[in-house]
């Protein structure tokens, strides 16, 4: 028996208990008191949070669907000019996190605020509810689908579109009869996602109160501990599911007929106008009006000033501890999450099979688990389990492990990535020169593996900056980043600090979101789809682990 | 040059015909730049009605670029594209692709995967015959019968490409463009689906382009051939114009193995390494002659040295020299010769073509 192959999987086994805990927790402690499972499950306190919750998931998933796959076939399919600059702008409200958008629209619509003042619009409308929900969740996440179908057309041969010309068919009944079936399960793909991002959405229908179940699972949680766990377990069976739907749709291979070159574009014609009025609106309204807000507000109270000195618009030298703080966090948990995955990636890759299949998908489950019942299963069972276990509370480590958990499928998937991509010969070759097995790995494995690595940790990276439920439930008191001073000033009222600590966020968000999201799926748009492969070549980093698919 | 308005609207789309030949297609300098590149530079080509003209040429000639802007698929920068006597492409005019009535096979087979093979086949047809005899029949001409039902993914490569062939022919266009159709499939399926677009091309009796960097295929589906090179038409002309009667050169070296041989011409007689030739074309003073390897017959004893035998089975090619220019010559099946054997050569063909140098 090698008891080294042993070693290695009982560590990567071992490793990938955390991830597993938050739901077994749920299980488990529903399961023991399945009275109360039973009672708050049967009553209304559940049935109207869960109808909300999926009402608002279907309503912007389709919303979304609609828009993204109409931008998509725009800006891949049309004779419209700068279609490339048109496609960087389409992917930048991915940037904005969703309390940061609520935070904008409410922020707009205030007694004071941009619409009143700039626009003299004295009639101040109700923002807040469905009708706030819907609009931000939509306009921030119309772009998972705007990706995702924008890779596939990227590898449809433009040959079937052509063929379909050439039989005497118009350019829109080519896109109905051609473009969309082949497109369709891209779109499902999308909507499913952004699916999944509205009903773990906490900061949004929080900030908007649109009671939801996240909502219902945060407000019940001191107060009626019971019904909150039990929801916590019906919402994260919700998840757990879409994610495993998700997944196996997108095992379903596309097939690719192959053709290189570039595809015909469709005359828009007299519809040019209203196709860059419905771009322009789409950018306007989702990126460019609530950075205006934001910046409208920030100018503004840096302008005037404050009374409070302990207001950052009084001093604006307080952002620095938030801002290192969130650095702080996020690159340890960046680096943490890669040391934990990199065995369980080993492990999946290198020895195929049922467990490494396994380990994996518990690590993806922990991603699929919203982050507020992530953060809220830790705190119960921290709260609940006396000794050393029970002292976690509220301390940096705990907030760290709840971090990786629900961020570390996405250093797995490029940690995976990153294992497959070094070649088995050239590790039996460092082997026959006598190279021992550690000096083999530091030699020869990390080097290689280290670009995938660095976009892995970059992914964790910036989801963990932008965060808010885990941070807002578990850090130590007195430990404030970036995303819980926006929270907290925007639950004040207080606008100018939320939008200057917005603003900063959104700047980091940009950057990382440039480098590790925008510039790849560029890139590979750039590229001609290499004759014969398949789709996954050109599809952007996003389906190999849904970045920033957190809840806010 | 011409800057076109994109895309008139005013152009109507083209009539159908009753007429059961099929068109005439006329292309009248046609130019067209691709990222700076001159891909097309005037081209201008007749193509009869009920003929098949196969457009030769190495890859990146241009000739898949002129295909398309037959098709509509590409807009040309300047030049006419005439169909019977309707300009569909012209510095006025661009009409748009579907509405051409042009049919096209490209070099994938290019069938929807989600419609069965009946649906891709009556995907051009009018809405009340899109299942029914007409998609049978055109099944049936590609003899695909009875696959109706089945999806294009459980077709062979050769079938798929036949479906796409039906779906082409299905609409009766009474001009078809053909873009390298067989280049994805084995070399045995090419030879027998050459065969047979030939037959369907005359029993379908339209007019037809079809493109190929293969001579022996342009040969054989061709009524004409037209040779392209560097964006222009080298040779328009039957198969054994081009081959016998090469207008250049570059025609000649292209089509088929050429020796070219310095001579002496005298009228419509030159002096060459392997005797006297005959000249289609008079000419005069120092000149080269194409002789095509299996003009010139080889019997022992003579002034020229075998230097290398390249030994092809059913036949093989004697490289030698004569009198210090090389010189190569095909003969059937194995040469009764050996390395370093003295031969005489001999010159026992068709009135030949010579080029000044």
């Amino acid at each position: 028996m090698n008891w080294r192959a042993v070693g290695a999987t009982a560590l990567a086994v071992a490793l990938t208990v955390p991830f597993a805990l938050p739901f077994a927790y749920l299980l488990i402690r529903n399961a023991r008191d399945l009275g109360g499972l039973w009672s708050a499950l049967s009553d209304d306190r559940l049935v109207g949070p869960l109808m909300r919750s999926l009402v608002l998931g279907v309503s912007v998933a389709l919303a979304a669907a609609v828009l993204g796959t109409l931008a998509a076939w725009l800006v891949a399919r049309t004779d419209l000019r700068a279609r490339r600059a048109w496609a960087l702008l389409l992917c930048l409200p991915l940037v904005i996190p969703s309390f940061v958008g609520a935070v904008a629209l409410i922020a707009a619509f205030a007694p004071g605020g941009l619409v009143e003042q700039v626009l003299g619009i004295g009639f101040l409308p109700e923002v807040s509810g469905f009708t706030g929900a819907f609009v931000v969740l939509t306009l921030l996440t119309y772009p998972y689908v705007f990706l995702l179908v924008m890779a596939r057309l990227r590898t449809l041969s433009p040959a079937l579109e052509e063929s379909a010309r050439m039989l005497g068919r118009r350019p829109m009944q080519v896109f109905t009869t051609v473009v969309l079936p082949q497109a369709r399960a891209a779109v499902a793909a999308g909507a499913l996602l952004v699916f999944l991002y509205v009903i773990s959405d906490f900061g949004a229908v929080q900030l908007l109160r649109y009671d939801t179940l996240t909502r219902a699972i945060y407000s019940d949680r001191l107060l009626d501990p019971t019904t909150s766990i039990a929801l916590s377990l019906v919402l994260g069976v919700i998840a757990v599911g879409v994610v495993a739907l998700e997944r196996r749709s997108s095992r379903v291979g596309l097939r690719d007929q192959r053709r290189v070159g570039a595809s015909l574009e469709v005359p828009l014609g007299a519809w040019r106008v209203p196709a860059y009025l419905f771009l322009v609106l789409l950018i306007g309204l989702a990126l460019v009006a609530p950075i205006a807000v934001l910046a409208f507000w920030a100018i503004r109270g840096l302008a005037n000033g404050s009374v409070d000195s302990a207001s950052v618009v009084a001093d604006p030298g307080l952002i620095v501890q938030p801002l290192l703080s969130t650095a702080g966090i996020s690159v340890v948990t960046a680096l943490v999450a890669i040391l934990i995955v990199l065995p369980i990636a080993y492990r999946s890759v290198r020895r195929p099979g049922r467990l490494g299949e396994a380990l994996a998908g518990t690590v993806v489950g922990g991603f699929a688990l919203p982050g507020l019942v992530t953060a809220l299963a830790f705190v119960f069972f921290t709260l609940s389990t006396p000794g050393p276990l029970g002292a976690l509370y509220q301390t940096l480590p705990l907030l760290v492990l709840a971090y990786v958990v629900h961020h570390g499928a996405l250093a797995l998937g490029a940690a995976q990535s990153a294992v497959a991509g070094i070649p088995a010969r050239l590790d039996d070759a460092a082997r026959i020169m006598g190279r021992h097995r550690i000096r083999r790995f530091a030699g020869v494995d990390v080097p290689l593996m280290l670009p995938g690595l660095a976009a892995g940790a970059g992914l964790v990276l910036l989801s963990t900056a932008k965060e808010l439920p885990a941070t807002l439930l578990l850090a130590p008191p007195g430990f404030s980043t970036l995303a819980i001073e926006v929270w907290q000033a925007a639950e004040l009222a207080a606008y100018e600090e939320a939008a200057i600590f917005a603003l900063v966020l959104v700047a980091i968000s940009a950057v990382l979101t440039w480098f590790l999201v925008v510039r790849p799926a560029l890139r590979s748009w750039s590229q001609t789809p290499v004759t014969g492969t398949s789709s996954t070549g050109a599809d952007p980093p996003i389906t190999s682990g849904h970045p920033e698919v957190s809840a806010s | 040059m011409e800057s076109f308005p994109p895309h008139v609207e005013m152009c109507p789309a083209v009539p159908t015909r009753s007429d059961p030949r099929g068109s005439t297609l006329t292309v009248h300098g046609l130019e067209r730049q691709l990222g700076g590149n001159p891909v097309l530079r005037g081209i201008d080509l007749d193509v009869p009605a009920g003929t098949v003209l196969a457009l030769l040429g190495p890859s990146g000639c241009g000739k898949t670029t002129l295909l398309r802007c037959i098709a509509g698929l590409d807009e040309p920068d300047a030049g006419l594209v005439v169909v019977d006597d309707f300009t569909v492409s012209g510095p006025e005019c661009f009409v748009a692709p579907e509405k051409r009535r042009i049919g096209m096979v490209f070099q994938e087979p290019a069938l929807f995967p989600n419609r069965t093979v009946g649906g891709n086949v009556g995907y051009g047809l009018p809405r009340s015959e899109r299942s029914g005899p007409r998609v049978e029949r055109a099944l049936a001409l590609v003899g695909l019968t009875g696959t109706a039902e089945r999806m294009p993914a459980t077709l062979s490569g050769g079938q798929q490409q036949r479906v796409a062939l039906a779906r082409a022919l299905a609409a009766e266009p009474s001009l078809i463009l053909l873009d390298e159709p067989f280049s994805a499939l084995d070399a045995p399926l090419r030879a027998d689906l050459r065969g047979e677009v030939r037959r369907l091309l005359a029993a379908a009796g339209a007019t037809a382009v079809f493109v190929t960097h293969d001579q022996e295929e342009a040969f054989l589906v061709g009524d004409q051939v037209a040779l392209m090179l560097d964006g222009r038409i080298a040779q328009v002309g039957t198969p054994d114009d081009l081959y016998e009667r090469p207008a250049s050169r570059e025609v000649a070296t292209f089509v088929g193995d050429a020796n070219l041989l310095p001579a002496e011409a005298d009228g419509d007689v030159a002096l060459t390494p392997v005797g006297r030739v005959r000249l289609a074309r008079p000419a005069h003073g120092r000149v080269e002659v194409v002789i095509r390897p299996e003009c010139i017959a080889a019997c022992v004893g003579g002034d020229s040295i075998v230097e290398r035998i390249e030994y092809y089975g059913h036949d093989a090619v004697i490289v030698t020299s004569s009198r210090g220019c090389p010189v190569r010559c095909r003969v059937m099946g194995r040469p009764p010769f050996d390395t370093g054997d003295r031969i005489g050569l001999e010159y026992v063909g068709e009135p030949s073509v010579a080029f000044t140098p």
